[in-house]
């Protein structure tokens, strides 16, 4: 490499870290500032009394509703991919190409072409208003991803283990607690973990299905504290910005590994 | 063979079970697209069946034209703009004697895993008209824009090319990693310049993975509902109203239900021939 080049490649590089991360320098320096305004600027007075604001009351309340409808969507969508995807990667069966083509389909399809169906049953139903439409309806979204991926996991593991256990006198039931399952331990760690920051960071399905305070995730929260008194409090929802942020930023680089060789794995399967 | 089947109906049932409650959904919503039922008054209780009105209406509903045209302007800038500079950023942090990769990768990935609404609520403060955004240009001696209210749409692609690139990046990094460098190094031996090694080297070898990327990021970009509704709801007008934001506020603003059902379907259908299209060209592409 000529070394012109390798500075302008340097610059370049500069340029757009430098860009990239003004919008979110911002946000960190507004959260500590109880006068912040949209103009980035040193606070005067550093203060964590936008976290003391965030919380208390009705955006801890959201908070919590936010850990309850992603922490159960995780366990949920990961207890039903684990099972479901063993026979997709150990049978065959009627249909098999055909149901995994339909979760590829399901995967790659927008949330936005999901609102009106998933609304009116869940009118039908009377469950407006309830974390378990929620729930229901991110755990329905997410199960592909996870089955996915959990399928690619189970296909490295050879079946001579499980044969081997078979011969033994092992239940096949027994065989996919004892002997599969402990080894793809960092499959489901992923599973749960992606989708946890899926379900954490939804804004439509909770904002279509939720119309009451009290019951909102914090995207929705944030998103309705932004327009209430005319007067917007930028320190306060900086700093429930921020703390909404902090849970997928540590999740994305705990399993950041993982997700690329999903990534290319699942555009290659 | 008995005790397999068994173990098939056990493991896969209640994956199934939420499938066909999801497929009822989407049965019931075909139904509902195809009757005048509203969200209010006297058509919520007992909607009427009218046929195909609901769609030949929609299709001489200017709003719909509006949104359609939109869409395809946003998406189309965002995916452009998100897969060139990812293959960019991905091609110059590629090459040798690059010391500040992972702090560039890791500044873009952090714009891209933030939830949705924070990246609506910091971008619409940094293009605010106090914003972060205004006083940089004001350094240059630009004079302050009213985003949101003149150049909304171009303001939602930038922040959404802000936001997205990641994925390409990181798609395009790993795709990288697995064009052996021999054939860099006989380009080298060669005389080839960067560009001519970027034309006849990178880009045919990651032609597939290109095209992939581009049917994901066409398809998300098209049904990306979040950053524009938080962004401007729509507006000024109909400005930004691109089509999720179309049937949402048809459905949910205005309560037309069976309408917004139908102009859902629309969409589900354009995003399978959006679908179909990139696969047919994978296909041709792979078998060349």
């Amino acid at each position: 490499m000529r070394y012109p080049e390798t500075i302008a490649i340097h610059i370049i590089l500069m340029l757009i870290f430098i860009f990239t991360l003004i919008p979110l320098s911002w946000l960190f320096l507004a959260s500590v500032d109880t006068a912040a305004s949209p103009t980035a600027g040193i606070p005067t007075r550093v203060t964590m009394e936008n976290f003391y604001g965030a919380f208390s009351e009705r955006p801890l309340r959201w908070i919590l509703n936010s850990l309850l409808i992603a922490v159960s969507t995780a366990t949920l969508v990961t207890f039903l991919a684990t099972m479901g995807a063993y026979p997709f990667s150990r049978m065959s069966f009627f249909g098999k190409y055909f149901l995994l083509y339909g979760f590829v389909f399901l995967r790659v399809i927008p949330v936005s072409t999901f609102i009106l169906p998933v609304y009116l049953i869940f009118v039908k139903l009377k469950l407006l208003n309830t974390h378990l439409s929620v729930i229901l309806t991110l755990s329905i979204l997410g199960i592909p991803f996870s089955l996915l991926l959990l399928k690619g996991f189970y296909d490295t593991i050879p079946i001579t283990f499980e044969e081997a256990s078979w011969i033994d006198g092992c239940s096949k039931w027994k065989s996919i607690f004892c002997i599969v399952l402990p080894q793809c331990g960092p499959g489901l760690a992923v599973a749960w973990f992606m989708t946890f920051m899926f379900a954490w960071g939804e804004f439509l399905i909770p904002f279509i299905l939720l119309r009451k305070m009290t019951l909102m995730p914090l995207s929705v929260g944030i998103f309705t504290t932004y327009g209430e008194h005319g007067v917007v409090n930028y320190g306060l929802l900086s700093s429930m910005s921020l703390l909404y942020a902090i849970p997928p930023i540590l999740v994305y680089f705990f399993v950041q590994k993982h997700l690329v060789k999903g990534m290319v794995g699942y555009i290659k399967g | 063979m008995r005790e397999n089947n068994k173990l098939i109906v056990s493991m896969l049932s209640p994956t199934l079970i939420f499938l066909i409650f999801f497929l009822i959904a989407v049965g019931w919503a075909i139904y509902a697209s195809f009757t005048d039922i509203m969200l209010l008054g006297p058509t919520a209780k007992s909607p009427q069946f009218i046929g195909l009105r609901n769609y030949e209406r929609l299709f001489k509903d200017p709003l719909f034209f509006n949104s359609l045209i939109k869409s395809v302007i946003y998406t189309a800038s965002v995916v452009a703009g998100q897969c060139a500079l990812g293959l960019f950023l991905a091609v110059l942090m590629s090459q040798k004697g690059v010391k500040i990769k992972s702090a560039v990768a890791v500044a873009v990935t952090l714009c891209w895993i933030i939830p949705d609404i924070v990246k609506v609520y910091t971008w619409g403060a940094f293009a605010h008209y106090e914003g972060t955004l205004n006083s940089i240009l004001g350094l240059v001696g630009v004079s302050s824009v009213r985003w949101f209210s003149e150049k909304a749409l171009a303001v939602c692609i930038i922040g959404n090319i802000w936001g997205g690139t990641a994925f390409s990046m990181i798609l395009f990094l790993s795709a990288l990693e697995t064009i052996p460098p021999q054939i860099y190094e006989a380009a080298n031996i060669d005389g080839c310049s960067s560009w001519q090694k970027f034309r006849y080297i990178t880009l045919p070898l990651a032609a597939p993975v290109i095209l992939v990327d581009l049917l994901l990021i066409t398809i998300w970009t098209f049904g990306y509902f979040t950053f524009v509704f938080g962004l401007t709801g729509g507006g000024p007008g109909h400005a930004t109203e691109i089509y999720p934001v179309f049937v949402y506020n048809e459905a949910f603003r205005l309560y037309k239900i069976g309408y917004g059902a139908a102009a859902s379907f629309i969409m589900t259908a354009i995003v399978g021939m959006i679908c179909i299209g990139y696969l047919i060209l994978l296909r041709r592409l792979e078998r060349v």
